[in-house]
């Protein structure tokens, strides 16, 4: 599935691309960490005298309060919130489609109770259930902290697949491969699903650009990836609790954390857009 | 109308029962208890445990879920230990609060953001209106505890414009008029609700835009421009009655949103609402105020989807309602 | 490095320098009876009912609400009654077998409500303070040493001891406080905890209560009827804001007075604001990293910490001016052992283990943990890694966890930091849940706490504080000794000796003593701060011009 699949004007083609290849280029740079960043996330040269220094050549990003390089540690912080953000959002996938599914298949009592459990779930902020549960266990552990983003996203997701899997049922070939008696697994695998998938990917590529602010939020609060292992929410809350003096400790996680949701945002709506040709602008 | 109030009602209590068991279960899960957090080196193990039993905090789980929901029943919330008050007490305070902050946050970022998609929407294609849809997906990357802080140390600490943090004027509230009194508190609320303003109106003026340019399309405004209305009148009339209804609806499903938002706008301005009453609560380990508030956080959001339903129907009666 | 250690030199003596005169300048410059003194502070109270308090904000107003019988004196001595001063009562006078003590108090003392202060309200106090059933930590060192509290007539009571402990006095006129009995007797003594009256109390000390909006405000205001004459303050505000950078920050922006506690880049600030200056407020308590000697799950000896070698060596690893440099900039000092300097009992004179890297690899290397290919000891396959525990929200602790990591990885040793919040780190140091920890000791006057964290009999005992279960019997000797020794000087040469032991036992690293250092607007002026509590002198501030305030703030911005 390709926006462009849909021929969309030239102009806003640009965009996207743009964003493509930020998020392309970010990606790499967190994946291959040990070789981007100029040194060790942990490594303190001098705690003492090269703690708190502004950006430098050295220091393209300055040092932390245990001086250690800013930069190293965004792009290490990086490969952890993208990770997070990443794998929570499959975990949400999984269980949001195979819960949607259902439900938008079945239809009758089986979807009214899941759709039911879906509303409790989903009229506790999603905030407020992560800080119970992130007091719950105490300090999350990074496995935990994915695995509570992943199970606390899946509800919107579910909502997303089962209105699509509703539409996609009550199409024309769907009812008549039914009336046939094919095997359901088989309608929703070959007949209803492929239907479905565009609008999840738009609604996972969305759900990443609000999982980042998540992780990086819960992190501001205290209660996200803890430290000493770099992510970028709590690279920003030292330079937080330094009330706002080392500038550069806010500022360029800030930004990592901006660009990244702004590249996947950008991406997540064109693809949107691609689906729903009444968001197009008249060209 | 009222079947269908029943209706949502009837599923909005069940959908609260079902979230105060969970709360209840999290909550116990947790290691430690409220006496643990007391900051007090000389209180001793023993000591910890005299007070668990007072409390009752040492009774088998089932017990104690069913004595929360026997007292919950005759409106008692429990003890807070991180207060030193009974619960109801610190909400009855925290509630207010929250729903000052709140409430005209909401208000003003429905207002702004209405008018702001509207403007998208009509003006849609022009270079200024893309800039604007551009700058609107921007600040909605934008995680809110950025905007907070930088709303905080820009208007706040640099410009010293404001009050920065608190509901009032600890020094003079108590000597002022009730005009004065008043002013003291809106002057303190300019901040932290504009604040959560401005992050309401961007997601609304995103899903509105996208609602009026649904309309704008739809058969019936080129029936109306047809028949010769004025391009205000066929909005004002016609796009905007229509586009508004599904954006009431989705204000109701934005109240999580905006306690989130709250949370943090509460936590960099100081406000004592629900967000720090909860932050506190979980740190704390305060468990009868971790379910309570949790619990009335998930009543008010409930209520505002069930409002925000029955105003989408009221303002216009086609609204589709899935229930 | 003579040049590092000059500059490091300089750097110190400036900041020891200007803080010496900050607290000379302090002193007294005739300021105005009147004002209203706001203080900004982070944290909240949890009661204002003096035996239950647990929060240290609590303690703060209620030791303004609330007077003791009697007040220790500028040396903090805790011996006897030395230098003690008359508060609550006006003098006092021993028994001759000195198993009892009976306080005159003075007439003139009155409750808030206008009541005169009663004998039988002290022993009201002293009565609901030693019932288990309050559950009060202070009761439990007043149960300790007396038998009961008699009342002869209105204003003259008897305390009777139970044994000859030295501290006998201090632990009584410390802790005890006389509590309004025509105004609680109604009320249950378990309840009195979560009465109305723990929340809005009525006091006898300098101020009085005006009124608390949880994590908002508190207020006290001056009472006119003080019996040792009426504080020049008219009130004192206490500002809560949830998070300690927006209580720096308000100070700052003029929006509060006082801050008690600044982050060693806010001190120079503080010195260049045109409206405020930095004042010393005396020590905190220190911070070390104590090892577990049992192994948490199994109670066996820890393979790694039981071993007494093994504890030094790391000791002579740790480059303990480095951590606490980083931890605390010029703010603070290396401990010279389980104390800090402002107790009588404390010895400059120790000897310290060495900083002797290469020493400590030989320790190492002779305990076969050779160096593996990652640069990590190992012994039969397994490498030496070490969990420490710390608090998250201890930004000094957690800063001196960091640089030992670093510290210990040079010499091949693994240190995992393990961040946990308040409530977790409680649990886990009470049930002994832990391999190490970056613990925090706040030391009352007296040293005997010693004993509390030391001795083997506090690895068992109701109140033991022994988390380490570290155990001696020498040094639980010379505690004993110490604790009991009836003079001075005696005293001294015990604790001296069980300091110089556990020093070589190294069952911790002594790492971080901090100095508070704060921020007051130049308006206001301090009278002399006690090393222990610099809030009991807040009765002789004073403050000229107008309190912060919107009027204030409005007419200063441009």
């Amino acid at each position: 599935m390709s926006p462009r699949s849909r021929a969309t004007p030239r102009r806003r083609v640009a965009t996207p691309r743009l964003a493509i290849a930020a998020l392309i280029a970010l990606v790499a740079i967190a994946a291959f960490a040990p070789l981007t960043a100029p040194f060790h996330p942990a490594e303190q040269p001098d705690a003492a005298l090269a703690k708190n220094l502004p950006p430098s050549i050295e220091h393209p990003f300055g040092t932390d309060g245990y001086s250690r390089d800013v930069l190293s540690r965004v792009i290490y912080g990086a490969r952890t919130s993208l990770a997070v953000a990443g794998i929570s959002v499959l975990v949400a996938l999984a269980l949001g489609t195979a819960v949607g599914a259902v439900a938008g298949f079945a239809g009758g009592n089986v979807d009214r109770w899941l759709m039911r459990g879906v509303d409790a779930v989903l009229s506790v902020p999603r905030l407020l259930l992560l800080l119970v549960i992130a007091a719950a266990f105490g300090q999350l552990s990074l496995g935990g902290l994915i695995l509570v983003l992943g199970l606390t996203g899946w509800p919107a997701m579910s909502r997303i697949v089962r209105a699509q899997v509703r539409e996609m049922a009550a199409l024309d070939h769907v009812l008549a491969a039914r009336a046939l008696g094919v095997q359901p697994g088989r309608i929703l695998a070959r007949h209803v699903m492929p239907g479905v998938w565009p609008q999840v990917l738009v609604a996972a590529t969305l759900a990443v650009a609000s999982v980042i602010p998540l992780e990086a939020g819960l992190s501001f609060l205290g209660l996200g990836i803890p430290a000493p292992a770099p992510s970028w929410g709590n690279i920003m809350l030292e330079g937080y609790e330094q009330q706002l003096r080392s500038w550069w400790l806010v500022v360029f996680p800030g930004i990592a954390i901006i660009t990244t949701v702004l590249a996947v945002n950008v991406i997540g709506e064109r693809l949107r857009e691609s689906l729903d040709p009444r968001l197009r602008p008249p060209v | 109308m009222r079947g269908f109030i029943l209706a949502r009602l009837s599923q909005a209590v069940v959908v609260v029962a079902a979230v105060a068991t969970l709360t209840f279960g999290l909550a116990r899960l947790a290691p430690g208890d409220p006496f643990l957090a007391f900051d007090d080196a000389r209180l001793t193990e023993q000591e910890r445990a005299a007070m668990r039993k007072d409390w009752g905090y040492d009774r088998p789980i089932v017990e104690q879920y069913g004595r929360w929901i026997g007292n919950l029943a005759t409106g008692d919330l429990g003890w807070s230990h991180s207060r030193s008050r009974p619960v109801s007490e610190v909400l009855g305070a925290a509630v207010p609060n929250t729903l000052l902050l709140t409430l005209p946050a909401v208000l003003f970022g429905l207002l702004g953001g209405v008018a702001f998609g509207t403007w998208k929407a009509v003006r849609r294609g022009k270079l200024v209106t893309r800039a604007a849809d551009a700058a609107t997906l921007a600040f909605v990357s934008v995680p809110d505890f950025i905007v907070a802080v930088a709303v905080l140390s820009i208007v706040g600490i640099e410009l010293r414009w404001l009050p920065t943090s608190g509901m009032v004027d600890v020094v003079n509230h108590d000597s002022m008029s009730l005009v004065g009194r008043a002013t003291d508190v809106a002057t303190h609320m300019i901040l932290p609700v504009s604040t959560l303003a401005i992050i309401i109106a961007a997601a609304v003026s995103r899903y509105h835009r996208a609602a009026m340019l649904g309309v704008l399309q739809s058969d019936h405004l080129r029936t109306a421009r047809a028949k010769g209305a004025s391009e205000r009148r066929v909005i004002m009339r016609h796009a905007l009655p229509n586009a508004l209804g599904p954006v009431i609806a989705i204000a109701g499903l934005l109240a999580p949103t905006v306690f989130g938002g709250a949370v943090f706008v509460e936590k960099v301005f100081g406000w004592p609402g629900m967000g720090l009453t909860v932050v506190d609560a979980v740190t704390g380990r305060d468990y009868a105020l971790v379910q309570a508030t949790v619990l009335i956080g998930t009543v008010l959001v409930v209520v505002s989807a069930i409002v925000a339903d029955i105003v989408a129907v009221m303002v216009n009666p086609r609204t589709r309602i899935d229930l | 490095m003579r040049h590092f250690l000059t500059r490091r030199l300089v750097r110190r003596t400036v900041a020891l320098g200007l803080l010496g005169l900050a607290s000379v300048g302090g002193c007294d410059t005739g300021g105005s009876r009147g004002g209203t003194l706001v203080i900004s502070t982070a944290g909240d109270a949890d009661v204002l009912f003096p035996p239950t308090i647990r929060q240290q904000q609590s303690v703060e107003v209620t030791d303004l609400l609330f007077e003791r019988l009697a007040d220790i004196g500028p040396d903090l001595n805790t011996l006897g009654d030395a230098g003690w001063q008359p508060r609550l009562a006006q003098h006092w006078v021993w028994a001759a077998d000195s198993m009892s003590v009976t306080f005159h108090l003075d007439p003139r003392a009155r409750w808030h409500d206008g009541q005169p202060v009663r004998a039988s309200d002290v022993r009201y106090g002293y009565s609901v303070y030693v019932d288990s059933a309050v559950r009060s930590s202070d009761g439990r060192d007043i149960r300790e040493v007396s038998d009961s509290l008699t009342v002869a007539d209105s204003v003259t009571c008897t305390v009777w001891f139970r044994q000859r402990n030295p501290e006998r006095f201090y632990r009584i006129a410390q802790n005890l406080r006389a509590l309004p009995e025509h105004l609680l007797s109604g009320i249950a003594r378990d309840s009195l905890a979560t009465s109305g009256y723990a929340r809005a109390p009525v006091g006898n000390g300098p101020f009085k209560f005006v009124r608390w909006d949880q994590r908002q405000r508190i207020e006290v205001a001056a009472f006119d009827g003080y019996h040792l004459g009426r504080p020049s303050l008219d009130r004192i505000i206490w500002t809560i804001v949830p998070e300690n950078a927006t209580a720096v920050q308000r100070v700052f922006a003029g929006e509060a007075d006082f801050i008690q506690m600044l982050a060693p880049p806010q001190v120079a600030d503080a010195w260049k604001h045109e409206t405020l200056r930095a004042v010393h407020l005396g020590s905190l308590g220190y911070s070390h990293m104590i090892f577990n000697l049992r192994d948490g799950p199994t109670n066996r000896p820890h393979p790694l910490f039981s071993n007494r070698e093994f504890r030094r060596a790391l000791t002579m690893a740790t480059d303990r001016q480095a951590v606490m440099r980083n931890a605390l900039d010029s703010l603070g000092y290396v401990p010279y052992g389980p104390f800090i300097r402002e107790q009588w009992s404390a010895d400059t004179t120790l000897r310290q283990l060495p900083l002797d890297r290469t020493g400590a690899e030989r320790i190492l290397d002779s305990l076969g943990w050779r160096k593996g290919e990652n640069g990590i000891r190992q012994r039969a396959g397994k490498p030496l890694r070490i969990s420490l525990m710390v608090p998250a929200s201890s930004a000094a602790r957690v800063a001196a966890a960091l640089v030992v990591q670093e510290q210990w990885r040079q010499i091949g040793v693994q240190l995992d930091i393990d961040r946990v919040d308040n409530p977790t780190f409680g649990g886990r140091m009470g049930g002994r849940q832990f391999e190490a920890s970056m613990a925090g000791v706040s030391p009352q006057p007296s040293p005997s706490g010693l004993r509390q964290n030391w001795h083997t009999a506090a690895i068992t005992m109701s109140n033991g504080l022994n988390a380490g279960s570290f155990s001696d019997p020498l040094v639980d000797a010379a505690i004993d000794s110490a604790v009991n020794a009836t003079s001075v000087a005696s005293a001294r040469a015990h604790y001296r000796a069980a300091y110089q032991m556990l020093i070589d036992a190294a069952p911790a690293i002594w790492l971080l003593e901090p100095m508070r250092v704060g921020a007051v607007s130049r308006r206001v002026n301090l009278g002399t701060i006690p090393r222990h509590a610099w809030w009991s002198s807040l009765p002789t501030w004073s403050a000229t011009g107008t309190a912060p305030g919107r009027a204030d703030t409005a007419a200063r911005s441009p």
